[in-house]
């Protein structure tokens, strides 16, 4: 390579080459300059860089020791640097390289061989709130994700590209519907009733990913990390342990995600464009026309119906001329098929970065269409973020982080709704029609409306529902630095967010089945609602920073962030507008009208001290300390730092590491690369516990038509934030010159004054008040590998993430807590994991009446009298053997955490081209399929599951499926282990090709082709179309399948050039 | 190393073709049992030892009825078993078709259905009987051969399906039958007629003259149609002498003025009761038949000559079936809160149906009690469907328990100003049945009786008090 300027240069190769946080490096780069004629008694090492897959040495690469040596090496590799100390770390850069820290260990003779860039090694650059380090001098248990560009998963949202990226991260997608995000889960469970979400800090400033308010849409959740481009995303980094970074709301684990600003001064335009196709899921087998009426001739048997009124139906009349309903009644629909469409994406991105020395910009919009596999669904997505980097004075620089992102989004009801034309799809019965059909057969372009058993046409939701979301969200920030000296900086971030989503919704009348209010039949269904969230952000520190003699180097930090925020959401229903062509709330009958709102606002304090101290870069020791302030916190919480009245939240944690590698008894190992154990122990908060639970207040109640006001609760003013308490120890390892490396964690998080709904007397006229009785903890361990297995020409990566966990709630206000969700049961009891699934054990169905009365098990009537199980019931499990089936037989049959979750990935690189397997899988974790239960239930006209062909029918029938009963008087399809399933899957979750075509320099920098596949595959039992969902974020709805929209298979082409 | 990893990559692509080669639900959804995946026409098809009886099922089109998707239950009567048929009815398509058809029935029944008899209407229209262990006289020799749309039994007997009553009396040469024809008359149902317009003084629809006849019966208006084959009777045929006997037993109490009417009239009121719903074995005959009206019928069992099971009940053949006439002419008894209509149809607030203890029985009763109407003469009406040429006495009880006053009110019959019957005081809290008078109708046939309030408009003297009253034939 050409002449070398040492120390500028180096700085640049060294920002391309680390390709983060270009502003960190660069000062860092400039205070070596400054430091390296002080070396004093240096040691003189040489040594050769080399090319890991070519073997062949490699010139111009930097080797410097921080702040006080530098060297280049020379065209056969070979360097000469003079370092201060024999226990000095050589870092070492190059262009198109991976960056590498090696110890120097007394040995004067170091030979290195580098990986390309973009290499998974354990010297990857890792960016934590206060620095930027090698992942091999963190003492913390982190992992840091780089999205290198993202170019290759355009569609994914920030939470669901984390899917498998992570071990001890378990990434659950909420559902299929474009954008809608994922729940994701730090180590398992912290909190029963308070939020399990990690907290979000994007560029610095605390990003509020909940979603206040609930959607209108049934089972819509409004994704804010939506917001955020994929495609602007530098890298994330996930602080998995307790180091109270963020006090009382690190709870969960911090995941922070730093946006990309330019990395050099000239201008770079990249543009890339993608189309895709979206798959429709395969159908669940439901009956078909024929075995569909046989079914429907047994439950209408049932029913209490002759065998002439039966045959008097108009579907039963098979003769065309007799039977004016022939045509409309013999028709085989699938309707799996009415519901789902293939659906196609598309998405434009372009970014422009560059500047001067002055002020450096990035500058991207973008744009995404994708349409849902439900028919008519679709979001539409424009985002634009501007970065910038200001070098204002010598002293002074700022950096601002500025998005607008909004979208709209077309979609329909999902989960267990009414107007969910999914489920309706199913439980439709295929020998209606889409259409209105005339007694001659002819159809007519209209709709069929509600059919003879009161079902909904699915297509009249699909084609003629109005429910759209429009969102948008302002997230931006100005960060100040002032550098004193190479010692002293003080830092301050102020950002403000504003983010709004609209709701409308209409479901019409014609097609739709009527709902029953309280005091109204509501035939059309109309909504409005507004949801608004702002705040205001503010973190300010003071760093000091220094190295003594080389050997001891200390980093302290203290400041204090301030968030204020403010929610409102409101909504109106309406109902009954006077046609379906009046679709606005406001055309809804008035005395229908609902109009319902909440209002939250908090103010958060956090002020911290962080101190970082490694001696001969081998023995690290760190410890935070925060003291936490909150509007939510009550004002006579017991024990607490007590500061004017208010109650802060003191949460300290220490962690230590040790570079074992780096000592001498390990230099002539030449297998171990790296070796580092590490441990930490901190305190974190979760300050979920509602805005004003320790405050009394009024909620507005009518009451036969006059409005009053009614204490809404009761207040506790003891109430504190959640306790956790989180010890992890990890070692992390290379070998074989990083061909092998691996890190293993073991962690055991203790929640403690957990939040719980205290039951309280009745006299006291609520039913509960909100406390912190509970507490629970979690253990688990974390395991990710990688490993280089071919590097050759051709080079293919393989990595595994491995994640366990298990839970166990050591304290409730009750021996146990029933909840009830979508259909499930589930209990929470102490001594056993959280949200188990409660239900009745069964044993196959009874063959024959004898049986069934041998096995003399009755139910209990309404009035009290026994019922005896007969031929083709249920053989429920008596586990209390009092002969009655009843609440008290139920038994644990699930658990929906699973036994471990990871990912494996692949990686094969050759010239060109490059093809990446991201394969996500979940073991060991029961799903209760409700969209199955509701399928097999046999106690009305609807559509049943496939294996209802084999129900039982005759005395001495062997089947496991029961008989047909219209309103299962006995109970055969309630809440049991028949409907509980293994949710284990493996997933090829991503399959992306990428080929960089071979342009002329002049015309273009660079073009590359991508196609990109997901959820190509998915190896499963489970009998719902996907399983994976997650219908909310609590813990204790894990698991229930509540027919949301399945994920499906997609692909897309895309193409990104540069100029 | 390379081959080391190669190994798991080919296991894995192993893994992945098997996991990829079968679907997660084709263990799930499709049948368990082969049986499941069959229909019925299938089955029939398939099994050698009913050849035959598929040969029919084909040829009169029913194999691909139980080729469709709703549910039947068809007893196949085998291949041995088919050999002893008619062939004369093999030949005849339509007779085929009604002897097959005799077998199938909807929905799905197993010999554990009947507890301990069906009795199932079949695809023909007639009804048939099945026990757990036979169909009509034949056993089952082979049960529950479940499909996918049915279940097939095998029988070992042929099952022609039978006459229904009517068509068997109507089969026979007793008089019984000549006077069971004597009753049809011609009606006309709206619903059939051809309707030309509307007539403009009345409203009411014209109909084209001619169309819309049916010919109805006045027997089975009264006790049910003979050729319904969902209702299963016991009906008693009677020998010419015995028929006659009771005619002429009863010719004198429903004299008309017209004797073609009256000769109608002994047909129906011998033969009304000599229909009883429900089917009585002989085994399970009682001494007494009771029929529709109430009237008992006693059975002599050596009176029975013959038996025949029809398709909708048993027909005895007797030789004899004395109704003894004080059973045939019964008391008719009124309840004073069910009149068919007032004088005046203003006076609603005035009535009052009451539902009172007699203080001496403890027992509840129903009245109508009507008072401060103001209306002199104010009546209330009852229909009497058909009283016999007897001498009635008449009997009421009018409680008269609210009042301080006691007050006269008269029974007329036909007119309600008639003198025929005085007033009758009506005493205070008095619960006993009053003799009120003697009435002799002119002829057999309807009539309306009335309680008359007395001729003043004063309250409390000319209140109306019914619990009931009742007409006791005076038979010699």
């Amino acid at each position: 390579m050409r002449i070398f300027t040492p120390i500028s240069i180096m700085a640049m190769c060294g920002t391309l080459s680390f390709g983060t946080a270009a502003y960190a490096q660069q000062n860092m780069t400039r205070d070596s300059a400054r430091a390296e004629t002080t070396i004093k008694n240096g040691f003189r090492v040489t040594g050769r860089i080399t090319d890991a897959s070519t073997k062949k040495p490699v010139s111009g690469v930097n080797v410097v020791v921080q702040d006080v040596a530098a060297a280049i090496t020379d065209d056969k590799g070979g360097f000469i640097i003079t370092v201060p100390s024999r226990t000095s770390v050589l870092q070492i850069s190059g262009q198109g390289y991976q960056y590498k820290e090696v110890a120097v260990n007394n040995r004067s003779e170091v030979n290195v061989s580098l990986y390309e860039d973009g290499f998974n090694s354990v010297y990857d650059l890792v960016t934590l709130p206060f620095t930027q380090s090698s992942k091999a001098q963190i003492n913390y248990s982190v992992a840091s994700v780089n999205t290198e560009g993202g170019w290759t998963r355009p569609k994914e949202t920030p939470d669901n590209f984390l899917q498998g990226q992570v071990s001890g991260l378990n990434v659950v997608r909420r559902s299929g519907t474009p954008g809608v995000g994922a729940e994701v889960f730090l180590h398992g469970f912290n909190s029963l009733n308070a939020s399990n979400q990690p907290l979000y800090v994007v560029d610095g400033m605390i990003y509020d990913a909940r979603s206040y308010g609930s959607s209108i849409i049934s089972s819509h959740v409004t994704n804010t990390l939506a917001n955020i481009d994929i495609k602007d995303i530098d890298n994330i980094t996930v602080i998995k342990d307790g180091a109270s970074f963020y006090g009382s709301r690190g709870a969960n684990g911090v995941i922070l995600i730093n946006t990309s600003h330019a990395k050099e001064l000239s201008t770079r335009i990249d543009f890339a464009a993608y189309g895709g196709v979206n798959m429709t899921p395969k159908n669940i087998p439901v009956l078909n026309s024929n075995d569909y009426r046989l079914y429907l001739s047994d439950v209408l048997r049932t029913s209490g119906l002759t065998d002439a009124q039966i045959q008097a139906k108009p579907y039963m009349n098979d003769n065309p001329t007799s039977n004016p309903a022939y045509y409309q009644y013999h028709n085989n629909t699938d309707w799996q098929k009415e519901v789902f469409n293939k659906s196609y994406s598309q998405n434009y991105f372009l970014k422009v970065t560059g500047g001067d020395n002055i002020a450096k910009y990035a500058l991207s919009v973008g744009y995404l269409k994708s349409n849902g596999i439900i028919d008519s669904t679709n979001l539409q997505r424009y985002n634009t973020r501007f970065n910038a980097d200001l070098n204002l004075t010598k002293k002074l620089t700022a950096n601002t982080n500025l998005s607008f992102s909004s979208s709209e989004q077309t979609l329909r009801d999902q989960g267990i709704s009414a107007a969910n034309p999914m489920l309706i799809g199913l439980v439709k019965a295929p020998f209606l029609a889409v259409n209105q059909i005339s007694e001659t057969g002819v159809q007519s372009p209209n709709l069929a409306d509600v059919d003879i058993f009161n079902v909904s046409n699915p297509v009249a939701l699909i084609n003629n529902a109005q429910q759209t979301n429009k969102y948008y969200r302002f997230f931006g920030s100005v960060k100040f630095n002032y550098q004193f000296n190479n010692r002293h900086s003080i830092s301050s971030l102020t950002g403000l967010v504003y983010d709004k989503v609209r709701e409308n919704t209409f479901i019409p009348r014609l097609g739709v089945a009527p709902d029953t209010l309280r005091n109204a039949v509501a035939y059309s269904r109309l909504g409005a609602s507004i949801q608004r969230y702002n705040s205001f952000y503010n973190d300010t520190y003071y760093t000091y920073k220094r190295s003594f003699t080389g050997e001891h180097d200390l980093q302290v930090n203290v400041g204090f962030r301030y968030h204020d925020s403010e929610s409102e959401q409101d909504y109106a229903q309406g109902f009954n507008s006077p046609t379906d062509d009046f679709v606005t709330i406001g055309n809804g009958v008035s005395n229908l009208r609902r109009l319902i709102g909440d209002y939250g606002h908090w103010k958060w304090l956090n002020t911290y001290a962080a101190a970082n101290y490694s001696f001969r870069h081998k023995y690290f020791l760190s410890a935070n300390l925060s003291a936490d302030g909150s509007s939510r916190f009550g004002k006579d919480i017991p024990n607490a730092l007590n500061i004017a009245g208010n109650k802060y939240a003191v949460l300290p944690s220490v962690s230590a590491g040790w570079l074992v590698s780096s000592e001498e008894f390990l230099s002539n190992i030449r297998a171990i690369d790296m070796l580092k154990i590490r441990a930490s122990y901190g305190l974190t908060g979760n300050d979920d516990i509602g805005n004003f639970s320790t405050r009394s207040y009024y909620v507005s109640q009518n009451l036969l038509g006059s409005q009053g006001l009614v204490v809404g609760n009761i207040a506790n003013s003891q109430l504190q934030w959640e306790l956790s308490k989180k010890a992890n120890i990890g070692i992390d390892v290379a070998l074989f010159n990083e061909r092998v490396t691996f890190s293993i964690d073991a962690y055991h998080n203790v929640t403690s004054k957990m939040i719980t709904f205290d039951p309280v007397s009745s006299a006291a006229g609520m039913r509960y008040v909100i406390a912190n009785s509970g507490a629970m903890r979690t253990n688990g361990i974390d395991f990710s590998l990688n490993s280089r297995i071919v590097n050759s020409a051709v080079k293919f990566d393989v990595g595994v993430n491995l994640s366990t966990y298990s839970n166990r709630i050591t304290a409730l206000p009750a021996d146990n807590q029933i909840t009830n969700y979508g259909g499930a049961t589930v209990i929470t009891k102490v001594g056993q994991s959280a949200a188990i699934f409660y239900g009745y054990q069964t044993n196959g169905v009874y063959t024959s009446n004898a049986e069934a009365a041998g096995a003399n098990l009755n139910i209990r009537g309404t009035d009290g009298s026994l019922i005896p199980f007969r031929g083709g019931d249920v053989r429920f499990v008596d586990t209390n053997k009092d002969g009655v089936i009843d609440d008290n037989d139920r038994v644990n049959i699930g658990n929906p955490n699973p036994d471990l979750v990871g990912s494996f990935n692949g990686r094969l690189a050759y010239k060109n081209i490059s093809l990446n397997a991201l394969f996500t899988f979940s073991s060991g974790n029961q799903l209760y399929n409700r969209p199955r239960n509701i399928l097999e239930s046999m106690s009305s006209p609807a559509n049943q599951f496939g294996n209802v062909v084999n129900r039982w029918r005759f005395d001495g029938q062997v089947t496991d499926v029961p008989r047909a009963a219209y309103g299962d008087p006995m109970g055969n399809a309630r809440f049991s282990d028949r409907f509980i399933e293994d949710g284990s899957y493996l997933r090829l979750r991503t399959l992306s090709i990428s080929y960089n075509l071979p342009v002329k320099p002049k015309a273009l920098k660079y073009a590359t082709i991508y196609l990109t596949a997901d959820n190509l595959f998915t190896f499963t039992k489970y009998l719902g179309y996907d399983p994976e969902f997650s219908a909310t974020g609590s813990p204790l709805t894990q698991g229930i399948d509540t027919a949301l929209e399945p994920q499906f298979r997609s692909a897309q082409l895309g193409v990104r050039i540069g100029l | 190393m390379i081959k080391r990893y190669s190994i798991w990559f080919v296991v894995f692509v192993c893994l992945l073709a098997a996991l990829t080669g079968c679907s997660k639900y084709n263990d799930k959804t499709g049948p368990t049992d082969a049986a499941l995946g069959q229909t019925l026409a299938q089955l029939i098809a398939e099994t050698p030892n009913l050849s035959k009886f598929n040969e029919y099922l084909v040829k009169t089109g029913y194999d691909k009825v139980l080729a469709s998707s709703k549910m039947y239950t068809v007893w196949a009567p085998d291949n041995q078993t088919l050999q002893g048929l008619d062939q004369s009815l093999v030949s005849d398509t339509a007779r085929l078709r009604q002897y097959v058809g005799n077998h199938l029935v909807n929905l799905a029944y197993y010999t554990n259905s009947p507890s301990p008899e069906l009795r199932i209407r079949t695809l023909n229209g007639k009804y048939i009987k099945f026990t757990k262990t036979q169909f009509e006289n034949a056993d089952i020799t082979q049960g529950n051969k479940f499909v996918s749309n049915g279940v097939l039994h095998i029988i070992n007997k042929v099952v022609l399906p039978k006459l229904n009553v009517w068509e068997y009396v109507n089969a026979t040469a007793f008089k019984q039958k000549t006077y069971m024809q004597s009753l049809d008359y011609t009606a006309i149902d709206s619903t059939k007629a051809e309707q030309t317009g509307i007539d403009p003084v009345t409203g009411k629809p014209v109909y084209k003259p001619g169309t819309g006849l049916i010919t109805r019966n006045y027997l089975y208006d009264r006790v049910g149609d003979l050729r319904n084959e969902q209702q299963e009777y016991t009906f008693i045929l009677l020998t010419d002498a015995a028929i006659d006997a009771e005619r002429s037993k009863i010719n004198p109490y429903v004299q008309t003025t017209n004797s073609a009417e009256t000769e109608v009239l002994s047909s129906l009121h011998v033969i009304k009761d000599l229909v009883i719903k429900g089917a009585y074995t002989q085994d399970n005959l009682p001494a007494e038949l009771i029929s529709a009206d109430g009237v008992k019928v006693p059975i002599n069992k050596n009176a029975i000559l013959e038996t025949h099971v029809t398709s909708n009940g048993i027909v005895y053949v007797m030789s004899q079936a004395d109704v003894k006439l004080v059973d045939k002419i019964r008391p008719i008894k009124r309840e004073g809160e069910t009149p068919d209509g007032f004088s005046r149809t203003d006076k609603s607030g005035n009535i009052a149906y009451r539902l009172r203890v007699n203080p001496n029985t403890g027992q509840q009763y129903n009245d109508i009690y009507i008072f401060n109407h103001k209306i002199p003469l104010f009546n209330v009406r009852y229909r009497i469907a058909e009283l016999y040429n007897v001498k009635y006495k008449v009997y009421w009880v009018a409680p008269n328990d609210v009042q301080t006053l006691t007050f006269k009110q008269r029974f007329a019959v036909n007119d309600p100003l008639s003198a025929t019957f005085a007033e009758t005081q009506v005493d205070l809290k008095n619960y006993n049945q009053i003799f009120v008078g003697d009435y002799v109708p002119a002829k057999f046939g309807g009539v309306t009786a009335y309680v008359v309030a007395a001729n003043n408009g004063t309250d409390g003297t000319n209140s109306i008090n019914i619990d009931y009253f009742t007409m006791v034939p005076q038979l010699p």
